[in-house]
Parts: structure tokens; C-alpha cells; sequence
């Protein structure tokens, strides 16, 4: 696998998380909305390859 | 990436990890239940609340909180008043032996309504002061601060580390790829991988953000002598003064300078975040972000008159934007709850490194092991045959 191949979803969950931190701090409502979002993706992730 | 560079990597990321294992586990734990310090407060009965009332209710003086509080603290001197960005019905006055005094604190809780004394939260005891104290310093004040703070770049060596070995671990395995058929050290390393990658940037984060709260007595004292220094160089000749005049009025002058904005801390006279001859009164703005940042305005404690309304240096701009980042408390319920479950998956992380390094360790020993009886078993043959 290329090195794009093998960091292209732990890159994509990083940005989504960063994603979410900021907007919480920037936002009340809507951005504590997508920082729950955000946050959840990297749990999400984890329950999803834990389990399977 | 060549064998070389392999192993310089992996001795970077076991060892810049089993320095520091120990103690992030250590800040793992004691800030799990920091993240529901309120929630613990209710459940211990040590948190104080405000009674309902409608929500344009008049406001109290700050010169009657002040006396409530003070009442209250008989002997000592106060040296804060302080309101969370999220509250709006109390504040929280701090009082203290002397205006530098770093132990034998008190604080009152007084309504901002009525300016009735509510309570007085626990100061320097209590399970939640354990916890926080172990988090913060490991009781061994500036000096505990900055070892944890070793502990946290060395966390930060071990997260890029462990990104660079990711690739050649991961390079023959789709993502997310947890071999359960193969050895437990290998489904453990898979676990270990996994988990690692997609809290990545949640950790880094954190321990950064964790790195530079370590640093905050240095970021204070540099802004005392940077700006806060040279803002009051005209008032270092003087005497401090006999008697402070009415708190009420140094905000209200503060209130006047920034009309936008609306105090959110008053550092007393004499104390850290202050001079000798001055209120600090922390103004912060309205919107989410900036009530996070704050917006010093200098009083003359004497006269009322205002002295300088000051824009904070970015290190201290840094500081406090790094302090909700490392707490997680500015998106509610759900976010805390995340952030906890975030910090379960770090302890996981931590716990199973630790024990692919001792499974390592014992997997080579127990080969050195049976290649010292195999060379054993090679002697006894020898010396049989020569018999």
C-alpha cells in the first residue's frame, strides 16, 4: 500500500476531530452540535474495528 | 524507510513511552473525574447553587458581595472575585491570608442577585482537590508542573513516533485491521495501532494543550514583568494603599472602558494577577469564544480611575485558549462525555504499549532462554561422544 493508501482514513478521522474541537469553542448550539460530531467519529471508529 | 531509521524510530517511540506511561496514566485517571467535577461536587453535596429567580432579576453591588463574602473570611484578605463563562447567578469571591499568599485559602459563594453568602466550596480538601492537585502538580507545586510538563512532550515524541511507525506496521494491512486469528501479542499491537491512530490528533491536542497549562505560573510571572510591568512602571515608587477604595466602582470604570464586554474576574490589589496599586478587572466578551479570552482593564485602587485598558500578548492569548482544549468543557454534556470516553481509550492505548513491550521482553527471554539450554544440550552431547 502507498503511505497516501495507508494514512488516508486515520488523516480524514484527525481533520473531522480537529474539526469538532474548534467548532465547540467558536459556536454555542450548532458548533457544540459538530463538536459532539466530530468527537464521535474517532469512538465511532473504535466501536466499529473493535467489534468486528 | 531503511532498517536503520526502523529502529532508531521504535527506540524512540518504547522508550519516550515508558518514561512517561506511568505518570500519563497517572493524569489519565485523576482527570477523568475532573471532567465531572461538577457532577461529583452535586452527588457530595460540596457544590453550591443559586436559587431560582427570574432572569432579569436586579444585580447586587460588587461592594455587597464583597462585605458578604467577607464576613465570612473574618482575618483574611481577598483576593479574587470570580465568575464562570457560563454563569451568570453567582460569584465566586476568594479570600487568603495575605494578597500573595499561596496556601490557606478560602472561598465564598455569594449570589449576584441578592448578595447573600451561599456557601463555601471546599478550598483545599475534598476528593476532587486530590484529584486535581495530583493532575496539576503532584503536590510538589511549580516543580511537579513542569516534570508533568517533561511528561507531556515526552507523550508528544511518543504519539509522532508511533505515527511514523504506523506506516511500515500498517503497510500490508487495510485499515482498521485487527488479526484475531493470530497471536494476542499481534491482535494486541493491531488494538494498540488502532486505537493509537484515530485518537491521534485528540491526544495530541490534549497534550499539548496539557504542556503549555504546565507553563502558566511562567506565562504570569513574564506577563507581571512584561506588559503588566510596564503598564504600572509610573506606581513603583509609591507606597501600596492604606485602604482600597469601593470594588463596585473599579468595575464600574472597567464597565465604562470596554461597554461590550462584561467582568468575568477581579484580581485584588497586591495579588498575582495585579499590582500593588491596582484592581485588574478581566473584562470578557459575549460570544462563545470570546468569553474564553480576556481583556485586562487596570483601576487605580484609590482613586477609581482608570490606569490602562490592556490587549493580551499572545502567550497568554495561547494559554488561555489552550485551557478549555486540554479541559473539554465547552460543548456541553455530550462533549464531556466523549472526552471521558476518549481518556478510557488513552488508558488503553497506554496499557496495552506497555504490555507489547513486556511481552516482547519475555518473548526474548525465552528465547535466549532456549537457545542457552539448546547450546546446553550441544555441550552434554560433545563431552558424551569424547567420552
Amino acid at each position: 500500500m502507498s503511505l497516501w493508501q495507508t494514512f488516508r482514513w486515520p488523516l480524514a478521522i484527525a481533520l473531522l476531530t480537529c474539526v469538532g474541537l474548534v467548532s465547540g469553542l467558536v459556536s454555542d448550539g450548532w458548533g457544540d452540535a459538530l463538536a459532539a460530531l466530530g468527537l464521535l467519529v474517532p469512538v465511532a471508529a473504535v466501536a466499529w474495528f473493535a467489534r468486528r | 524507510m531503511t532498517n536503520k531509521s526502523l529502529r532508531v524510530w521504535t527506540w524512540l517511540h518504547t522508550w519516550s513511552s515508558l518514561v512517561c506511561t506511568a505518570f500519563m496514566l497517572l493524569l489519565c485517571l485523576t482527570g477523568l473525574p475532573l471532567i465531572f467535577h461538577h457532577e461529583i461536587g452535586h452527588l457530595l453535596g460540596t457544590e453550591v447553587e443559586a436559587p431560582a429567580m427570574p432572569a432579569d432579576a436586579p444585580r447586587a453591588s460588587f461592594d455587597t458581595i464583597l462585605a458578604s463574602g467577607q464576613a465570612r473570611a473574618p482575618g483574611l484578605v481577598p483576593t479574587f472575585v470570580f465568575q464562570a463563562p457560563d454563569e451568570t447567578d453567582t460569584w465566586m469571591v476568594g479570600f487568603a491570608p495575605t494578597p500573595a499568599a499561596q496556601e490557606g485559602a478560602k472561598y465564598v459563594v455569594v449570589d449576584a442577585r441578592t448578595g447573600l453568602a451561599l456557601g463555601e466550596p471546599p478550598a483545599e480538601e475534598g476528593f476532587i482537590y486530590v484529584m486535581l492537585k495530583l493532575h496539576v502538580d503532584l503536590f510538589a507545586g511549580l516543580p511537579g508542573k513542569l516534570f508533568l510538563g517533561l511528561m507531556g512532550l515526552l507523550m508528544v515524541l511518543a504519539i509522532v513516533s508511533g505515527v511514523v511507525l504506523y506506516a511500515p506496521f500498517m503497510r500490508k494491512l487495510p485499515f482498521g485491521a485487527v488479526r484475531r486469528e493470530r497471536s494476542p501479542r499481534i491482535k494486541w499491537l493491531d488494538l494498540h495501532n488502532l486505537l493509537g491512530v484515530v485518537t491521534l490528533s485528540w491526544a495530541l491536542v490534549v497534550g499539548l494543550t496539557g504542556v503549555i497549562n504546565t507553563w502558566a505560573d511562567l506565562v504570569i510571572k513574564l506577563w507581571q514583568f512584561d506588559q503588566l510591568g510596564a503598564v504600572t512602571a509610573p506606581y513603583k515608587s509609591l507606597p501600596p494603599p492604606a485602604k482600597l477604595g469601593s470594588l463596585q466602582s473599579a468595575v464600574s470604570a472597567a464597565q465604562a472602558a470596554e461597554p461590550a464586554m462584561r467582568p468575568g474576574f477581579v484580581s485584588f490589589p497586591g495579588t498575582q494577577l495585579s499590582s500593588p496599586h491596582h484592581y485588574a478587572v478581566f473584562m470578557r466578551g459575549s460570544e462563545p469564544f470570546a468569553a474564553r479570552l480576556f481583556k485586562p482593564v487596570l483601576v487605580d485602587a484609590q482613586t477609581s480611575q482608570l490606569t490602562a485598558s490592556l490587549d493580551l500578548p499572545w502567550y497568554v492569548t495561547a494559554l488561555l485558549v489552550s485551557q478549555p482544549l486540554h479541559f473539554g468543557d465547552y460543548g456541553g454534556r455530550p462533549m464531556q462525555i466523549l472526552w471521558a470516553v476518549l481518556d478510557v481509550i488513552t488508558i488503553f492505548v497506554l496499557g496495552s504499549g506497555l504490555y507489547l513491550w513486556f511481552s516482547r521482553r519475555k518473548t526474548r527471554q525465552q528465547r535466549i532462554n532456549t537457545a542457552w539450554t539448546e547450546a546446553q544440550d550441544d555441550g552434554d552431547a560433545i563431552q558424551g561422544a569424547a567420552r
